[in-house]
């Protein structure tokens, strides 16, 4: 199955939910400033994310995906880091 | 009535939306425990999450049934008339304002749950399907509880067999399972064809590529953890790498596939832990490359093994394997051979007559153990043929090799006694790591092999399903890299009198071209699609154990174009 770039943001009100949600999207994004992160990840990867954010938020709290095409991935403006977000990303990292 | 003795499990109501579905899904997950969540299902997952009736009260009750032999969880109940109904919620679409019949049956399930919990008459369930917002009623009556029964017992006596149930009828049914990349249904399928095909023994057209359910590649990502002193930990949801003396790198641990770890390096406790809970696989190897100890993560399959070890006990079961086998080792070898000595390929210096004469006469040995292999009827003779034809091959490799600091006579195991034998030695560990995982993964038993015999320590069933891939994953790349004189005859070896070996660098280089190597695609010459090798050594793990379960004859086909 095909990955595509999603841009994560979310809003969460209470110290406690914020600190796990914070938590379960750095297991499947990489942070790009505070509560943004950006995600390379299948369709059922996003699904069993967005099912995971659910448990852990409450009705108050807002959760933002956005889809991100090749195109428009390539054209990220991004300050924060070197790299863009077009690289194909590295299977193997070899440490 | 279903006698029930303690020891039957009682079954999950969505188990009976899967038997219902396929028996063979059933089977899947509730008897050999193979589980694996699709898109689809973490949809549904969410929606069952979420409020989806709002301003209505609901509550979920997790009820269980000695007497029907069933448990499960009931998503609403609500008051209809006076009297209870059971709700249950689907995300999809209705059958034409039907309900589908598994859906039917898990509702009736869930009535029937709730009359024994409540002790009310119930009289109906409903179904409501979100995508086209329509509400099926589904009446709980004679007929009703007569259809639960008898799911319930077919249930029950599936649990009973080693053997797994037949592919649905329907084959549309399987595009949408999430077990279609382990079922393989469109390759069983192409196998009755074929076997149609050939029987008819007609001009009838080769028969059409399956479709292809089984995924190209391992999406998520491999970390080889090769630095001494370095260490994997885990910070909630990430893996962190710590290094000696350089900051630490964190990975999304969902990201993570597999980690492997070289030598003198380590993994937390914590971090296994998170492993063994989100399917990342962990391999422990040598410095130099050896196999030492694994977690695998896979349903370990009582079933799986009893199929494999009742099949691999028939002697005449197992020559034929072997024989397959060991042809299609023999062959890719003399397909290399014959691409390399192609007077276009330009590659050989095949120049001397008497070189020249070298390679025609080496060749023409392994054809002939090619051809007496396929007559073998024993499994000395079959080893012995092949073992000429593998002395022929690296003979008339080690004339292909075109840097002199490679040069080597011939194969030298153990100890490796020169560089090429050393990055040989290297690799076919590399990929005998990966046929074991694969194995072990599938949920077969590794030690119990075919071509190889069980006193070998190096678990013979990944052994035999290495031969198939050693040209692929290791000659090539090896004399390839050598020739494109990628490496460093210094500062990649660590040579002594005896023995020669890589060194820190030189094992990193060998990695990335092993490992990009394992991502490049290729065409299934059989199967006819395109995959990446690494997913080839897991589907050819899959058609091996489809020799003995369900429709046999198609491993061991792969070859070198
Ligand atoms: S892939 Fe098809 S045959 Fe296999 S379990 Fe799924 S529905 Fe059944």
């Amino acid at each position: 199955m095909e990955k595509h770039w999603y841009l994560v943001s979310y809003d969460v009100r209470n110290p406690k939910r914020w600190r796990r949600v914070y938590e379960r999207v750095r297991g499947s994004a990489e942070r790009v400033q505070y509560s943004v992160f950006r995600m390379y990840a299948t369709r059922t990867e996003l699904e069993a994310f967005r099912c995971d954010l659910v448990r852990l938020m409450d009705d108050e709290d807002d959760l933002l995906i956005v889809h991100l095409c090749t195109g428009c991935a390539r054209r990220v403006v991004d300050t924060s880091r070197q790299q863009n977000w077009n690289e194909e990303r590295r299977q193997v990292e070899i440490l | 009535m279903t006698s029930l003795d303690a020891s039957t499990p009682l079954t999950r109501v969505m188990a009976l939306h899967a038997l219902n579905y396929c028996e063979r899904l059933f089977y899947l997950e509730e008897v050999e425990e193979i589980r694996l969540a699709d898109d689809r299902v973490y949809a549904g997952r969410r929606l069952h999450q979420q409020d989806i009736t709002e301003g209505i009260e609901t509550l979920t009750y997790e009820i269980e049934s000695e007497d029907w032999g069933i448990r499960g969880k009931v998503d609403a109940v609500r008051y209809r008339d006076g009297s209870l109904v059971a709700y249950e919620h689907k995300k999809g679409r209705s059958n034409r304002r039907q309900a589908w019949e598994s859906d039917q049956l898990q509702v009736i399930a869930y009535c029937a749950l709730l009359a024994e919990a409540t002790g009310k008459a119930i009289s109906e369930g409903r179904i409501h399907y979100h995508a086209d917002n329509v509400t099926v009623r589904v009446p709980f009556d004679e007929s009703a509880r007569m259809e639960l029964r008898a799911a319930v017992a077919r249930a029950n006596a599936l649990r009973q067999t080693t053997d797994r149930p037949p592919l649905t009828e329907d084959s549309r049914r399987c595009k949408r399972c999430s077990l279609a990349p382990v079922c393989l249904p469109e390759e069983e399928r192409f196998a009755s064809t074929e076997q149609r095909e050939t029987q008819m023994d007609s001009a009838a057209s080769p028969s059409q590529a399956p479709p292809r359910l089984f995924p190209e590649r391992e999406e998520r990502r491999v970390l080889h953890i090769t630095e001494p002193g370095s260490q994997v930990e885990r910070a909630v949801e990430q893996l962190v790498v710590k290094f000696p003396d350089r900051p630490a790198i964190c990975f999304p641990g969902r990201d993570i596939a597999t980690i492997v770890l070289h030598g003198p390096t380590q993994i937390t406790t914590q971090a296994l832990h998170y492993c063994a809970a989100n399917g990342i696989a962990v391999q422990w190897l040598t410095g130099g490359g050896n196999f030492v100890a694994a977690l695998s993560v896979g349903a370990p399959g009582v079933q799986r093994r009893h199929r494999q070890y009742a099949a691999l006990s028939d002697p005449d079961f197992r020559l034929n394997l072997a024989r397959r086998l060991a042809l299609a080792k023999v062959e890719n070898q003399l397909r290399y051979l014959l691409r390399l000595t192609r007077p276009s390929s330009g590659s050989a210096d095949l120049s001397g007559e008497a070189r020249a004469e070298l390679v025609a006469s080496n060749l023409a040995r392994m054809r002939q153990a090619l051809a007496q292999l396929s007559k073998a009827e024993t499994f000395d003779a079959i080893r012995g043929y092949e073992g000429q034809a593998g002395q022929a091959y690296f003979e008339v490799l080690a004339r292909l090799v075109q840097v002199d600091e490679f040069r080597f006579s011939g194969r030298s195991r153990r100890p490796p006694r020169d560089r090429f034998n050393a990055l040989l030695s290297f690799f076919y560990a590399l990929a005998h790591k990966d046929c074991l995982a694969a194995l072990l993964s599938v949920g077969l038993e590794p030690a119990f092999g075919f071509l190889h015999t069980p006193r070998s320590p190096a678990h013979p069933l990944a052994l035999d399903l290495l031969e198939l891939f050693r040209v692929l994953l290791a000659d090539m790349p090896v004399l390839g890299s050598v020739n494109r004189r990628q490496w460093d005859t210094q500062a990649d070896f660590i040579v002594t009198p005896h023995k020669v070996w890589l060194s820190l660098e030189g094992k990193r280089k060998a990695l990335s071209i092993y490992e990009e190597r394992k991502q490049e695609t290729w065409k299934h010459p059989v199967l006819r699609y395109s995959l990446s090798y690494q997913r080839t050594i897991e589907l050819e793990a899959r058609l091996l154990e489809k020799e003995w379960t369900g429709k046999p004859g198609l491993f061991a086909r792969m070859r070198l174009r």
